[in-house]
């Protein structure tokens, strides 16, 4: 019986994940990196850019969705993302809004375009529905118009504005 | 119980559309607004005169801060494919880069193709197939104001039938067309309607039919005036206007299903019907008429 091939990833704080090859096969870049590599027993691939708790949440999703494909979603969203995902995406969705960003900004990194179309589908989600400033004040974005540019962009779109 | 309708109907005018939705309403596009129809251009017309014209010429520094975390524009993208046409809406206004985000023409192509497909394929015909913010938006608005469209295009006609043919080839409402036809229809049994409470009978027969033409054609005011007076459409039983009716038939525009055709030649008969309207009035009238 062969022994299930390992992979070792180091975050940006230096926490050291093991993790089964095959799953983190998922990865762009780890696929690339292992198939330019020697054929370590169990190679350490330094991961400087995600911090270990994204890189926890990766290694999470990879985990499951290696076994169970993601399903593809639709772009735009017609309605809540809660509708088109599975329960497993659901759960793993519950998480603050910093580590969701974080979260982005790891699947990118790694290459892992499920999981990067599944984060930026829920911020879309979040967004969905709310005001300017909502979501200003939602993800932290500093307004950089003028008075009198927001009130132009707000002349131009008056008359479709449903009476 | 009909009395009240025929009250309703007049309190229920509206107010006439101001200089700038009548424009907007008019040209329902820059670029289909080549026909004979449309003479001014509009001074709102975002594809000119949006901000973005004046925003993109700001350096573009490629990262945006979400929740202090520095994300790549890309990923802002990412996000704003997501987001459906409302919500890109209210985007616009939370930052320049979202809005430039939110005016790119591709976030608008599958709105465009899946809500208005043969207007879609004109554009593509015409080469005019961006800056498709602003045209599914007045595609939009003038699809939600079905009857304003209506009135509009019937004081653009002039009372000339062919016109009418004209202006819904050349600005590409058969994506409307029953809508429209069904605005007609709708007048037509206001006016039978405001002649039966007034007089008993009035609008029957072939004669009182092409006198609700004669009277629709004439505009929405005269309209509106013989609705409540249905005395003053009697001059329209000596002229009648059977033809005008036929001009806002669906089936003017999309060909019926023959007896014993096979669906395969009906449907090729269609496609060539829709092709000709793709390419304008006058391929149109070879077509069709």
């Amino acid at each position: 019986m062969s022994e299930t091939k390992q992979v070792e990833l180091t975050s940006k704080d230096k926490v050291s994940f093991k993790v089964d090859r095959d799953v983190i096969l998922m990865s762009g870049l780890v696929k690339d990196m292992l198939e330019e590599g020697d054929e370590d027993e169990t190679p350490i691939i330094p991961i400087p850019n995600v911090d270990s708790k994204p890189l926890q949440k990766v290694i999470e999703y990879c985990q499951y969705h290696h076994k169970e494909p993601a399903q593809e979603i639709e772009k735009p969203l017609k309605g809540k993302i809660e509708d088109v995902i599975c329960d497993w995406d659901k759960k793993f969705l519950e998480i603050d809004q910093s580590l969701l960003i974080e979260l982005i900004m790891a699947a990118n990194y790694l290459n892992i375009k499920d999981l990067l179309d599944l984060t930026c589908a829920k911020v879309a989600s979040m967004i969905k529905g709310k005001s300017p400033e909502q979501i200003r004040e939602m993800f932290g974005i500093e307004n950089d118009f003028t008075p009198e540019e927001e009130a132009k962009i707000r002349e131009e779109n008056k008359w479709c504005e449903e009476a | 119980m009909k009395r009240k309708e025929s009250s309703k109907s007049k309190q229920a005018k509206r107010p006439k559309l101001d200089q700038e939705q009548m424009k907007l309403v008019a040209l329902l596009d820059e670029a289909l607004s080549k026909g004979k129809l449309v003479k001014e251009q509009p001074n709102s017309d975002s594809s000119s005169t949006t901000l973005s014209s004046s925003l993109v010429k700001e350096p573009h520094i490629g990262m945006i801060q979400l929740n202090g975390v520095e994300c790549p524009d890309e990923l802002l993208s990412l996000i704003f494919d997501f987001l459906d046409v409302e919500s890109l809406q209210r985007s616009q206004l939370v930052s320049k880069k979202c809005y430039l985000l939110s005016v790119e023409d591709r976030r608008y192509e599958k709105a465009m193709r899946e809500e208005f497909p043969i207007y879609t394929k004109r554009l593509e015909y015409l080469n005019e197939f961006y800056g498709l913010k602003i045209k599914l938006l007045r595609r939009r608005f003038i699809t939600r104001h079905e009857e304003r469209l209506f009135w509009w295009i019937v004081e653009a006609s002039n009372t000339d039938e062919d016109k009418v043919f004209e202006i819904i080839v050349e600005n590409c409402l058969l994506d409307q067309i029953d809508k429209i036809a069904s605005q007609f229809r709708n007048a037509q049994h206001k006016l039978y309607v405001s002649g039966k409470d007034a007089f008993g009978i009035y609008f029957e027969d072939d004669s009182g039919l092409y006198a609700m033409c004669e009277i629709i054609s004439k505009g929405e005011e005269f309209f509106r005036k013989v609705c409540a007076q249905p005395i003053l459409g009697r001059y329209a039983f000596k002229t009648g206007h059977e033809m005008y009716m036929y001009s806002f038939s669906d089936f003017s525009y999309i060909p019926m299903k023959g007896h014993n055709e096979d669906e395969t030649t009906y449907q090729q008969r269609k496609q060539d019907a829709i092709q000709a309207f793709v390419e304008g009035y006058e391929a149109f009238k070879k077509h069709n008429l």
